[in-house]
């Protein structure tokens, strides 16, 4: 039954993934990344991690994609045009591709996975939150801490890039 | 709490210091910017003092996630050093940029910070975050002449090719993960001790190391250099070219040693056949190049090339070599830009053309490109040469015999190159014969920054037991 699910979630996810980027308009591909990332919260629910999954759809459904809309509504963004640009990208990126899948595919099929698998105990799965929040204050507050860094800098970047000062 | 805040006392000033300048950039006066670069400086000199104060402090703070060893230390006062040379040329650089804004030096700040985080990351997860908080200061960096629609080509580029790195690295990580159950560089070690190679190890291990030849330059994310190194503001580009460069091997260092050491076999083709391909690309695609900083893009190709072969011998020779060529190519790069950039202002071009005669019109930066190119070229008696010496008997004492010979072909290559500059420089009349003008702190740091390079070149016995005693530290079990 999980597997089916799975299934399922998987290839919306790639089939809108694959939309995002070859629909022309730009409204369809922001749609067709919100059915993306709206399966990628399923996957989430599918892993037993419902904050993450919540997390997902707050910020990328709800703040990411509405953002991206409003941009391309402002913006009056006709159909992409950036089809001129590639030259002879095509065929050379289409055999890295294939190559790339089949050797992942080759490896899937006959690599085994012996690590060790987390244990789901009932309370990982009730206190999902908690935990998560416990945990990224104490075990990992470097790699947090490096994370405000580092949209500190990415909103002062923004700001700079943006901005036009006066004299 | 596993906090010992003695081992990451330099971050926490570093930290300050770029805050110190958000803050002090809001209530100086435009004009007076310039003494931003100096808070900058200080900070890194304090920082300095204070790695060679703690010096014996050692140890894995942060849960795992922070390793000071001697490794770490080393590169730390590598990037300081690279900081505090980026920010003297990004203040001599200033007026070139219209509507300068003093970001520019807090950001040069934050990158070194993140770079250090990097040269302690001991976990995937520490290292990707830190990988990219240096990415997105970087794209900002290198645009930031928005003006200029090569530097805003620039940074895009950047940007694209860098966000598709990383999700290389990350997608290699997650295997690894798989394969290991863990991210922490010593428990995958641990795990994958004596074990078949699976799969999905296999997979991880090369998604990774492709992921990483981003930051380094070198093949298959190597299109970008070129590009960027010519748009983006000339500090920038060194700051890319010695501090970015740097980072990508302290890391690669880290993964392929400390982590995947034991399964070295595996990978050692892989890495010798992208060191191959790197070397002859970058020097070969250099000779036709027309633009100062673009020639030196594709040397820069060429040099991680040869960085690469210390990471395919995977010896302590072949680390220590990596770490002495980095401290001399620091120089190198340091000399030769700050000469592009003192040019620059005078002259208002980067073409090769431009630098015609100039051997009569500035000693000084005509003596600076001679012996910062020929150091890159590798040329006896300068630091340089040393360092590829190392780097080609780490090869051959492994027994890649095969990459060594790519290696000293590419050095004849990386010679012809250089000297058509050095060549032009001192050889040809130059159209126009005014001076260029040298104030008296750029000649004294060009002096001090050629008298470096001599000097690892002609007596390098400290520095390179200096190095290898660091490097002995990755192979201690």
């Amino acid at each position: 039954m999980e597997k089916l699910f799975f299934l399922i979630f998987a290839v919306i996810a790639i089939v809108s993934a694959i939309g995002v980027v070859s629909l022309r308009n730009p409204v369809h591909s922001a749609i067709s990344l919100m059915v993306c990332f709206l399966q990628v919260a399923a996957l989430f629910i599918l892993l037993r991690s419902p904050f993450l999954a919540a997390v997902q759809v707050f910020i990328y459904v709800g703040a990411v994609v509405v953002l991206f809309l409003f941009a391309v509504m402002v913006l009056d963004l006709g159909k992409e045009r950036f089809g001129g640009y590639l030259h002879h990208q095509r065929p050379i990126a289409l055999v890295v591709v294939i190559g790339f899948v089949f050797v992942m595919g080759f490896t899937i099929l006959h690599g085994s996975l012996d690590a060790p698998l987390g244990n789901y105990t009932e309370e990982a799965l009730v206190k999902n939150t908690e935990i998560m929040g416990k945990l990224l204050f104490t075990k990992y507050v470097f790699p947090f801490e490096v994370v405000s860094f580092l949209l500190l800098i990415a909103l002062i970047g923004a700001i700079v890039l943006a901005m036009k000062e006066k004299r | 709490m596993d906090v010992n805040i003695e081992l990451f006392l330099p971050e926490i000033i570093v930290t300050i210091f770029a805050f110190a300048i958000m803050a002090a950039d809001l209530l100086m006066a435009s004009g007076e910017r310039k003494s931003l670069a100096r808070i900058g400086i200080i900070g890194s000199l304090i920082a300095v003092i204070i790695i060679a104060i703690n010096s014996e402090i050692r140890g894995i703070t942060l849960f795992g996630f922070f390793v000071q060893d001697s490794v770490a230390v080393f590169f730390k006062v590598l990037f300081l050093l690279t900081g505090m040379l980026i920010l003297y040329m990004a203040q001599e650089y200033e007026e070139k940029i219209k509507q300068f804004k003093g970001e520019f030096y807090m950001l040069i700040l934050f990158a070194v910070l993140a770079m250090m985080f990097l040269a302690s990351s001991n976990d995937f997860i520490s290292l990707y975050v830190s990988l990219e908080f240096l990415a997105v200061t970087l794209y900002i960096l290198a645009c930031y002449t928005k003006e200029e629609s090569a530097s805003v080509e620039a940074g895009l580029k950047y940007l694209v090719t860098g966000a598709l790195a990383s999700g290389f690295l990350l997608y290699g990580i997650t295997y690894l993960y798989g394969a290991t159950g863990s991210t922490e560089f010593s428990q995958i070690a641990n795990v994958i001790n004596g074990k078949d190679v699976s799969g999905f190890l296999a997979i991880g291990l090369m998604l990774v190391v492709i992921g990483l030849t981003f930051k380094i330059a070198s093949i298959p994310f190597h299109v970008w250099a070129p590009d960027i190194y010519q748009g983006a503001p000339t500090p920038i580009t060194a700051f890319l070219a010695a501090g970015s460069k740097a980072a990508g091997f302290v890391i690669l260092m880290r993964v392929m040693f400390t982590a995947l050491g034991s399964i070295r076999p595996h990978w050692v083709f892989f890495i010798s056949v992208i060191s191959a391909l790197t070397l002859l690309f970058g020097n070969l695609a250099a000779m036709p190049q027309k633009n100062i900083k673009r020639m030196l893009a594709y040397a820069s190709i060429g040099s991680a090339g040869y960085l690469l072969m210390g990471i395919a011998a995977a010896s302590q020779l072949g680390s220590g070599a990596i770490m002495f060529y980095l401290f001399t190519y620091l120089f190198a790069i340091a000399g030769v830009f700050l000469a592009i950039v003192i040019f620059y202002n005078s002259e208002g071009s980067d073409g090769i053309d431009a630098y015609t005669g100039l051997s009569r019109r500035s000693p000084i930066l005509a003596a600076t490109l001679f012996i910062g190119l020929l150091s890159l070229a590798g040329v006896p008696p300068l630091g340089g040469f040393i360092a590829k010496l190392y780097l080609i008997a780490a090869v051959v004492k492994e027994g890649l015999l095969w990459l060594a010979v790519v290696g000293v072909l590419m050095a004849i290559a990386a010679m012809y190159y250089f000297l058509l500059v050095i060549k032009r420089i001192y050889l040809w009349q130059p159209k126009i014969d005014t001076p260029i003008k040298v104030s008296l702190i750029n000649k004294a740091l060009l002096y001090g920054i050629n008298t470096s390079t001599l000097v690892l070149g002609i007596y390098p016995g400290p520095f390179t037991e200096w190095v290898m005693r660091i490097a002995n530290v990755l192979f201690l079990k």
